[in-house]
């Protein structure tokens, strides 16, 4: 027991000297607490679980799984208390998982600690855990227990870090790896009686490992070649996809402020435009890459007046200030398209052409801690022209091919959405492009399409996901509604991409001429013109979005609307204003207060907090007083479930000591329980002993095999002496125990594994073999008489 | 030991060593066969009697004669012929006219190792009158009752040809022996060995005692308190109703066979040294000690099933105790 505690707390050990090296990956240390904590927990309810023997790994595994997907939620911060797992739980947990195997392969390292990722991070600290603690002491492997706690600890190396920073990650991790084996070598060597020996074959093996290592690294595959991956050394911008933000962001329980902009009106803010599509999200730069790297050509600093990606010929000016409140990211979310930025970190600031966004180097520093420009109190000013065409002018605009080759492309035919396009345009007796775009936007947000804003959907994966969204389900958020009307455009042959950033926001009062309290006006960046008619508007992690854009050459990308979302803070363009300045709950009031002027107009604000929750999200324990109940009685249930589990184990846990007996200081007892482990490890390997064996016959069975040696065989007559009333001394009694012990794993090692793994398989269909041939035996039988 | 013994332990190497003696002095003339000497060792040591059922010459004589002289005892020879009276067995009261008075003539059954020869050639009534006294170890004649020695064991022979004229032993009777036995061609190379051996000059003659009956009274006592644990017990019990249940049987072990079987064992693990009893003593005796008391299924026995496969049988099904 003590045995077992201390390999657990040295793995324990082990996995905390894990911790340096993954602080590569991660830019904060958010990351630890969760990732930590679970390692901690799966350890202590491994070794809670450890008295139970037979079958007890099952059931530790699975106990450790229910434990997991109950506890990671609030590990994670999802939610406030521990969790059942159900499916409300679990579905948003599987979304998680793939929006962080997608972080996972778009986000270049250091990262900032994203759900997504902390969910990875921690499942997988907390499965490292487990396995070590089951492979080092219910298996006594402790090499083996080993490689899983190394494979977590090597999983980051493959990140380039400052040299210094290797010592720290290397020195503690190998004298606590060193500490299990030291533990459990002593461990072995008590339990056979001999000194462990080194192999002679080992030693030269091991010697010649080292002496080539040594002298002659140049022989070692991949020695002086560049690292396969880089980061944080170049000089573009290297970005993670955008949108991967924009469901992590609409999904999180508890809304955060994130921006605060002084504007003189509403203004989308924007990060990027995604001009391909890969058949589920869309992306910047070509469909098929990870990580994206920008045209160098279609980068301008951002020190200058800044390039328009497409010719705007009207276009509305004005300018906007942006304080960073709680947002880490490189894009920079700014109203399109900007002419100039002002501010001090215009300096770190690159603008492509090719996407249209502004970006920060993204950068590691010297002592390896990552720079990530946009990051809270960044303060940046920027002016800004508003394509602002007129519906007329648009209808008139005509369409090259270069322009339409570039931005039509999809990943392949979506033949049912392209009629379902056609039809609409027939319908609305949409002629031009503008029209088309309009009707689409319309049907989509309109009453026709019968469309529901709803954020607690399933990802929009798979091939049908899109078609399904479009022509059945119809109920999702910005992402669905973005995409599925920019591949609608793209196959009826309208150039169009996704564009995600924020929306306006909630107002929060007029700014005057001496600034917003509590918001200083940046250095280095006068008040904005025209002091008169600024709005303060709060961005929060609610108003995360994504819309559609259409190109039209010579007036730039427009902006069109087709999201419904539910608290219409969306702004949607119509044919009279393609570029409006009141969301949809203004209009409303506007379109209501017609007539009505000496009525004071109402706060056309709502509340953004009133966002609708998903239901059944992870926090709908705390968020949703209607949804509260459930979410109690589901906690209430797990409370009963793991009372029945614990009841369960100690159960099981009784049943098996009283199955082994009283191991009390009777010799002859603890030779009878040897004889029981050898008889059960036995039968587990599939050499058991035939029910009709007696011990004698057995062992000299196992002799006859080869599987145990003479002097194994040679304990049966003291064996059955301690077992059947005979006289046994306590001398002979602990020697017959360690050989019966050694037999065991003699004779457990005799099988090869595979045999040993079959063997349960193989016994089930001995003994429905042996019954089909007595059925045959019984009924030939009563036949002959 | 740190358990208590609830009989004084015997002084089983003691015992060990003297059954050793006789096995190893028998085995000198008896060559080849360890197993019938072992066997009729622990006839002897479990107060019980053993039956050889083997054609002539192959040592059935030999094998009472020498159990007799290694321990030192008298030993007595009835050849068995239909004409044989019961009190040419157990002894007869003739008037002595010396004493004037009734006088009682021990007959051959007063010995302490009588070799009965072809028990299937007397008549039923003389059979009777040695298996009566083998049961109940007295010979009660004229109202007298004579306690028979000690140790005393009937070695009884049977021939299982040459049937013609014969009084083969009833099935019930049978069971008065606690064992029965084969002896069987030797082996080539005993052969020849004992045609070297036996054909210079009398064995028997060379072969003297070496024990004396006081000390085999002692090991049988000695052998009553070997200990069989309850697990044996259940086994050995399950056994003897697992006969009573085979298809096979039409009459299977009864509860005097799960005594015989029960001495039997005891028997055997002091032959062996052993305070205890083991399931392998029991699974080795149990074909000498309870073949010859099933009765077999006439369809059984004609479609060539014996005693012994079905013992082996009911063996083979029975879970053997660890513990």
């Amino acid at each position: 027991m003590r045995r077992d505690l201390t390999t657990a707390g040295l793995i324990a050990l082990a996995l905390l000297a894990a911790i340096p090296s993954y602080d590569r990956v991660f830019a904060d240390a958010a990351w630890r607490a969760p990732a930590v904590s679970a390692a901690a927990i799966a350890l202590l309810l491994a070794t809670l679980l450890r008295p139970v023997r037979r079958g007890g790994g099952l059931l530790a595994a699975v106990v450790s799984l229910a434990a997991a997907v109950s506890a990671l939620p609030w590990l994670l911060g999802l939610s406030p208390t521990p969790v059942m797992p159900r499916p409300a739980v679990l579905d948003p947990l599987v979304e998680l998982w793939s929006t962080g195997v997608n972080e996972l392969a778009e986000t270049p390292a250091p990262a900032p600690t994203s759900a997504g990722l902390a969910l990875l991070a921690t499942a997988g600290w907390w499965a490292v855990a487990h396995v070590a603690h089951e492979v080092a002491v219910r298996l006594d492997r402790a090499g083996a227990a080993l490689v899983a706690v190394t494979v977590l600890w090597a999983v980051p190396l493959a990140i380039e870090v400052p040299a210094g920073r290797r010592l720290i990650e290397l020195v503690p991790f190998l004298v606590a790896v060193g500490l299990v084996l030291l533990a459990s070598a002593d461990d072995d060597a008590r339990r056979t009686g001999d000194v462990p020996r080194l192999s002679a074959v080992g030693v030269a093996v091991g010697a010649v490992a080292v002496v080539v290592a040594v002298s002659a690294p140049w022989l070692l595959p991949g020695h002086g070649e560049p690292a396969w991956m880089s980061f944080g050394s170049g000089t573009a911008p290297r970005g993670y996809q955008p949108i991967v933000d924009v469901s992590n962001r609409l999904g999180q329980p508890e809304e955060r402020d994130v921006l605060r902009v002084r504007s003189p009106q509403r203004t989308y803010l924007r990060l990027a435009g995604l001009d391909s599509f890969d058949g589920s999200t869309w992306r910047l730069g070509p469909p098929d890459g990870g990580s994206y790297s920008p045209d160098p050509d279609a980068l301008y600093p951002a020190t200058e007046l800044l390039p328009p990606e497409q010719p705007a010929s009207s276009s509305r000016s004005f300018e906007v200030d942006v304080e960073v409140l709680e947002l880490e990211n490189i894009y920079v979310p700014l109203p399109y398209q900007p002419v100039e930025v002002l501010g001090p970190l215009r300096d770190e600031m690159v603008w492509s052409t090719d996407g249209g966004f502004l970006a920060t180097w993204d950068t590691v520093e010297a002592n390896g801690s990552p720079t990530i420009g946009v990051s809270e109190g960044t303060s940046y000013r920027v002016r800004t022209a508003q394509p602002n065409p007129g519906f007329t002018e648009l209808e008139q605009v005509e369409f090259d091919e270069a322009t339409l080759a570039e931005h039509t492309q999809l990943p392949r035919d979506y033949p049912e959405l392209g009629e379902l396009a056609d039809e609409i345009y027939d319908e609305a007796g949409a002629a031009s492009v503008v029209e088309q775009a309009l009707a689409l936007q319309d049907w989509f947000i309109g009453p026709e399409g019968d469309f529901t804003y709803d954020l607690d959907v399933p990802a929009l994966r798979g091939d049908d996901a899109l078609t399904d969204f479009v022509l059945e389900d119809r109920t999702g958020y910005c992402e669905y509604f973005a995409t599925a009307m920019a591949v609608m455009l793209r196959e009826t042959g309208i150039p169009a991409r996704v564009a995600v950033g924020f929306l306006p926001g909630r107002e929060a009062g007029a700014a005057d001429a001496a600034g917003v309290p509590g918001v200083e006006a940046p250095d280095g960046v006068e008040a904005p013109d025209g002091d008169d008619g600024l709005t303060e508007y709060i961005v929060s992690t609610g108003d995360a979005h994504a819309w559609v854009e259409v190109l039209f050459p010579g007036y730039g990308w427009i902006t069109f609307e087709p999201t419904p979302r539910s608290d219409d803070t969306h702004m949607v363009p119509t044919s009279d204003d393609l570029a409006p300045v009141e969301n949809e709950a203004e209009r409303r009031t506007a379109d209501a207060a017609d007539g009505l002027e000496d009525i004071d107009p109402i706060d056309p604000e709502v509340p953004d907090d009133q966002m609708e929750v998903p239901e059944g999200d992870l926090g709908d324990g705390q968020t949703d007083d209607a949804t509260g109940s459930t979410a109690d009685d589901g906690n209430a249930a797990w409370i009963w479930i793991a009372v029945a589990l614990v009841a369960f184990a100690i159960g099981w846990s009784a049943w098996w000591r009283r199955s082994r007996g009283p191991l009390g200081d009777d010799p002859r007892q603890r030779v009878v329980a040897a004889q029981r482990d050898l008889l059960q490890t036995a039968e587990r390997a599939g050499v058991g002993r035939r029910p009709q064996e007696t011990t004698l016959e057995v062992l000299d069975r196992w002799q006859r095999d080869g599987r145990i040696s003479p002097r194994h065989a040679g304990v049966g007559p003291s064996v059955q002496a301690a077992a059947f009333d005979g006289s046994i001394d306590e001398a002979s009694a602990e020697e017959v125990t360690a050989v019966l012990r050694e037999a065991e794993e003699v004779l457990r090692r005799s099988v090869p594994r595979s045999r040993r793994l079959t063997a349960p398989a193989r016994q089930v269909a001995a003994r429905l073999g042996g019954s089909v041939r007595r059925w045959r035996q019984a009924i030939t039988d009563r036949a002959s008489r | 030991m740190t358990t208590t013994d609830p009989l004084p332990r015997p002084d089983l190497p003691g015992v060990g060593q003297t059954l050793q003696r006789i096995e190893d002095n028998v085995r000198r003339v008896m060559q080849g066969k360890p197993d019938v000497v072992r066997l009729s060792l622990i006839t002897l040591l479990a107060e019980g009697h053993l039956l050889v059922e083997d054609v002539p010459g192959v040592g059935k004589t030999l094998l009472a004669k020498a159990l007799a002289r290694s321990i030192d005892c008298s030993v007595a020879r009835v050849q068995f012929t239909p004409d044989l009276l019961p009190s040419d067995v157990t002894g007869v009261t003739v008037y002595s006219p010396d004493t004037g008075a009734f006088e009682f003539r021990p007959g051959p059954v007063f010995a302490n190792v009588v070799l009965g020869d072809e028990i299937n050639r007397a008549g039923p009534k003389t059979q009777s009158a040695l298996l009566e006294s083998m049961e109940e170890r007295t010979v009660t004649i004229d109202g007298a009752t004579h306690e028979l020695a000690r140790p005393f064991m009937v070695i009884a022979t049977q021939n299982p040809i040459e049937l013609e004229g014969t009084y083969p032993l009833p099935e019930a009777q049978r069971d008065r022996f606690m064992m029965r036995v084969a002896i069987g061609y030797p082996h080539q190379d005993d052969e020849l060995q004992i045609l070297r051996t036996h054909g210079e000059d009398d064995q028997m003659a060379a072969l003297g005692p070496v024990t004396d009956v006081k000390e085999v009274v002692s090991a049988i006592v000695a052998v009553r308190h070997i200990r069989v644990a309850e697990p044996i017990e259940r086994y050995l019990i399950a056994l003897c109703r697992a006969t009573r249940s085979h298809p096979d049987v039409e009459l299977g072990a009864s509860p005097r066979a799960s005594l015989a079987l029960l001495r039997g064992v005891r028997a055997a693990a002091a032959l062996e040294g052993r305070d205890h009893v083991v399931p392998d003593d029991v699974k080795l005796l149990a074909p000498h000690i309870l073949a010859h008391r099933l009765i077999l299924r006439p369809d059984a026995e004609i479609g060539g099933q014996d005693a012994a496969a079905v013992i082996a049988d009911v063996l083979d099904g029975l879970p053997a105790p660890t513990s």
